[in-house]
């Protein structure tokens, strides 16, 4: 535990002391008696109102309104305006102030109303003109809910907008309030990376940030170790580099590492690790992989490990190719070297494989689309034993009315197991003699050899029927899938019935949610296995 | 920039001349006088005078004034009104007249609000004398009923006609903001599983991977509507929920987002096609395709062999 709270808090300190390194270079300091904040699609924007003040750098902005888009980095001052500190004081009706370039546009009111073009706030070097028309536009706010209230916001543009305290206006009722929050303001998707093993319910809570980095606190909700907590720091390098550090303290303890890097265009390396600080089976994996494509087919280099276990490979695949309107189809090829240290029936093997996929375009026959797909694929190993799996998709969906889809799948998949000179395996490889089998933990027998002599088949059946209400965000999923494998794996393969439910619903304009819940039947020896989850969106 | 606007900053009379010396010498030798710097106006340039001398009338006034020519009247939203002056958000003052009455847009009776920041106002401004006679407040946009045009000879203070939307949300240069729906349909590997929901992540939504689910329409196709403003340029990507498992190239690599920008229309359709999935665990074999079953012995670790 020591540890990991030691790991967490150097994590913070670094996030921490790499923001308010950028921050200090662009703050917008504003309080005012009211601030609020408006995430628009395409201008953010603050506004404040009552006593308002904002200091930017030496620059001290005194006025009864502001509006601070934050997109186009302009300041807009109105009533009673003051400025001082960065040049000369001005005092006027209207003062813009673009902050990027430093140039403003002052509205005095006295001796007679006119208006002045500045660079830095200098009056000696000032022009009187017009402004450009739409230079004080103030955005018409009237009716409009803010995503978040409050009295004092500090803005970093391209970074972060914090609030203290931060108030969220539900428009159900009472606002949902919280002592600070900081909004980023970072445009590049990677931002958004995770590296924390899935969850149910993730809601993150921004902590420190900069231009190309954030660090959050996450509250998890995962079905294994229920409700537990993270934290982890996202680095970006625009669209050519990325990499997330994040850590679990609590329940299922474990430290995950993901990053990725494009060497350049058409040649990519990712690098991922983790460590599960587990006490029954504590585990360490990493892997590599770098990815060079041309417009014909992609040749990848991967390794990995895992405990003891790690391989070697490389592999190529062709860019998917169509046929006319008939079908589209792709290749692929591997080696790869494994190593198992311990491992049985020999610690180290070479794989070679080929695989191909065809897919038929969707057709349409009684207002019915349906749709195709095949994979095969073919492994050969050192010792004599080659694996062969070849899997059918079949779907199709129907429209009944307005507000009930049908949606309906089935995939057989078979795959084979053989040793090609079975004499040979049964002495090299130890295995189990068909009148004494391996037995699982449990006692099951294993299929041992007789599994690998024959074909393995896979059977999913699927049925999903979505129920729309009049909006179009409100609506039901029913899905129900069964499963028939052979052989059955007595509760270490797939469930044989599966039976969920979703409902979304937006309750208000800002609160969307989403209820799921499922049934396993007949699994792992219990009937019945019900799993939740559970998510708000904007 | 407008010409004429020009011409007349640079022209002035010799009386203005004169008088902006006086007030400069004066505001100078204020400035002078002592370490507070408060607004030197002798440093700015010497203003335009045109309407110098005039008293500035009190704000509170609600007599009805005698129009002496006729009444144009101009709606917009208000700045702030100061020294008998009211600014709107063109960048102009208008001169208030000493008798201006100012009501509510609606009734035409007393209202509560006051001429300041947010609100709008319909000007009636006497055609002769160029004064607003009348400001109708209102918390509320008000049709306009007469041009820029009409009224700008009547600024102190003038802006130029040139449009500058840029500050205006859901507004750019050849947009016009209007609300559009925008249906968004892709179509995504036939080997994406039953259960899985599609969703469409955007930069407006701070890049959640949940940010709007879409809808399965058939076997290969999700689709979703969303309204957005005419001139709203976004980035986008699809995710199965989680960035780990976002779209990637046909060639299987990581792409960089989407971009889309919202034209004027009532509706727009965007049709996309995603090749691939990202993995959604980063330790799956990705060489080859033999991936290890309960039922393939390698890499497992057999149970031992009962006796």
């Amino acid at each position: 535990m020591r540890s990991g709270l030691l790991f967490g808090a150097m994590l913070a300190a670094w996030a921490s002391v790499g923001a308010f390194a950028r921050a200090s270079d662009a703050r917008v300091d504003i309080r005012a008696e009211s601030v609020a904040f408006f995430p628009f699609a395409n201008a953010t924007l603050v506004a404040a109102r009552g006593h308002v003040r904002v200091r930017v750098g030496r620059r001290t902005i005194d006025a009864n309104v502001i509006r601070y888009d934050v997109t186009a980095n302009r300041i807009t001052a109105s009533g009673d305006v003051r400025v001082d500190g960065r040049g000369d004081v001005l005092e006027g009706a209207v003062y813009r102030l673009d902050l990027g370039t430093e140039r403003a546009y002052l509205v005095r009111a006295n001796p007679l109303p006119t208006t002045y073009s500045l660079e830095a706030d200098d009056l000696a070097k000032a022009t009187e003109g017009p402004a450009p028309a739409g230079t004080f536009d103030q955005i018409d706010l009237d009716g409009q809910r803010p995503y978040i209230r409050s009295r004092h916001a500090i803005v970093v543009a391209n970074s972060g907008v914090r609030m203290t305290p931060a108030e969220f206006p539900t428009g159900a009722g009472p606002a949902f309030v919280l002592p600070t929050f900081l909004y980023t303001l970072v445009s590049n998707h990677n931002i958004a990376q995770s590296a924390e093993p899935y969850a149910s319910f993730d809601q993150p809570y921004n902590l420190f940030g900069s231009t190309n980095s954030l660090t959050a606190g996450h509250l998890r909700y995962e079905s294994q170790n229920g409700v537990t907590l993270a934290v982890d720091t996202r680095l970006v390098d625009g669209d050519r580099a990325y990499a997330v550090v994040s850590f679990l303290p609590l329940r299922g303890r474990r430290a995950d590492l993901i990053a990725f890097q494009q060497l350049r265009p058409g040649l990519q390396q990712t690098f991922g690790a983790a460590h599960a600080f587990s006490t029954t089976f504590p585990s360490t994996s990493a892997n590599y992989r770098l990815a060079g494509t041309n417009r014909f087919a992609t040749a990848t280099f991967a390794a990995s490990a895992f405990n003891t276990s790690n391989s070697l490979g490389v592999g190529l695949s062709s860019i998917p190719h169509d046929v006319g309107h008939y079908f589209s189809y792709q290749l692929d090829t591997g080696y790869a070297y494994e190593h198992n240290l311990g491992g049985y029936p020999q610690p180290s093997d070479f794989r070679r494989s080929i695989g191909a996929n065809v897919t038929l375009p969707g057709i349409t026959v009684a207002h019915a689309n349906f749709g195709a797909r095949y994979d095969y694929n073919l492994g050969a190993y050192d010792y004599p034993h080659t694996t062969s799996s070849g899997t059918l998709t079949l779907s199709g969906s129907r429209r009944f009315r307005r507000v009930v889809d049908l949606y309906a799948s089935v995939a057989f998949s078979q795959i084979a197991n053989r040793y090609r000179n079975d004499v040979v395996a049964r002495r090299a490889l130890f295995l189990p003699d068909p009148n004494f089998p391996y037995f699982s933990p449990d006692g099951t027998p294993f299929p041992g050899f007789f599994a690998y002599a024959g074909l393995n088949t896979y059977r999913s059946y699927a049925l999903r029927a979505t129920f729309s209400g009049r909006s179009n965000e409100d609506r039901a999923e029913v899905t129900l899938t069964h499963t028939r494998d052979f052989p059955q794996s007595f509760g270490y393969g797939r469930p044989p019935l599966t039976a969920g439910i979703d409902v979304i619903r937006r309750l208000t304009p800002t609160i969307k949610i989403e209820l799921g819940r499922s049934y396993t039947f007949g699994y792992g020896g219990h009937y019945l296995s019900p799993q939740y989850s559970f998510g708000i969106s904007p | 920039m407008e010409p004429a606007l020009l011409v007349r900053t640079t022209k002035m009379t010799e009386a203005n001349r004169a008088l902006c010396a006086v007030v400069a010498a004066a505001a100078l030798l204020v400035a002078m006088s002592g370490p507070d710097r408060n607004v030197a106006a002798a440093a700015f340039p010497t203003p335009n005078a045109t309407t110098s001398g005039q008293t500035p009338p009190p704000i509170s006034a609600t007599a009805t004034p005698t129009p002496s020519g006729t009444l144009v009247r101009f709606a917009g939203q208000i700045l702030d009104d100061r020294n008998g002056y009211v600014f709107f958000t063109t960048g102009d003052a208008f001169t208030l007249d000493t008798n201006v009455k100012i009501d509510d847009a609606g009734t035409g009776g007393p209202t509560t609000l006051v001429p300041k920041t947010r609100t709008y106002a319909r000007a009636t401004f006497d055609a002769g004398s160029g004064k607003v006679v009348e400001l109708a407040l209102s918390r509320k946009k008000l049709p306009d009923e007469a041009r820029y045009d009409d009224v700008k000879k009547f600024a102190v203070a003038r802006s130029t006609s040139a449009p500058n939307p840029d500050l205006i949300p859901g507004s750019r240069p050849g947009f016009n903001g209007k609300p559009v729906l925008v249906t968004f349909t892709v179509e995504v590997p036939s080997k994406t599983a039953i259960s899985d929901a599609v969703y469409l992540a955007t930069d407006t939504s701070g890049w959640s991977a949940t940010a709007i689910r879409m809808d399965r329409v058939d076997a290969l196709r999700y689709r979703v509507t969303q309204p957005f403003s005419s001139g709203t340029k976004f980035l986008y990507r699809y995710t199965l929920g989680s960035w780990r498992s976002a779209e990637r190239g046909q060639n299987g690599l990581e792409v960089p987002p989407r971009s889309f920008t919202v034209a004027d229309a009532d509706v727009k359709s965007k049709n996309d096609v995603v090749y691939s999935w990202g993995q959604s665990d980063p330790f799956a074999a990705d060489v080859g395709g033999a991936a290890p079953t309960p039922f393939n012995p390698v890499p497992f670790v057999l149970p031992p062999k009962k006796p």
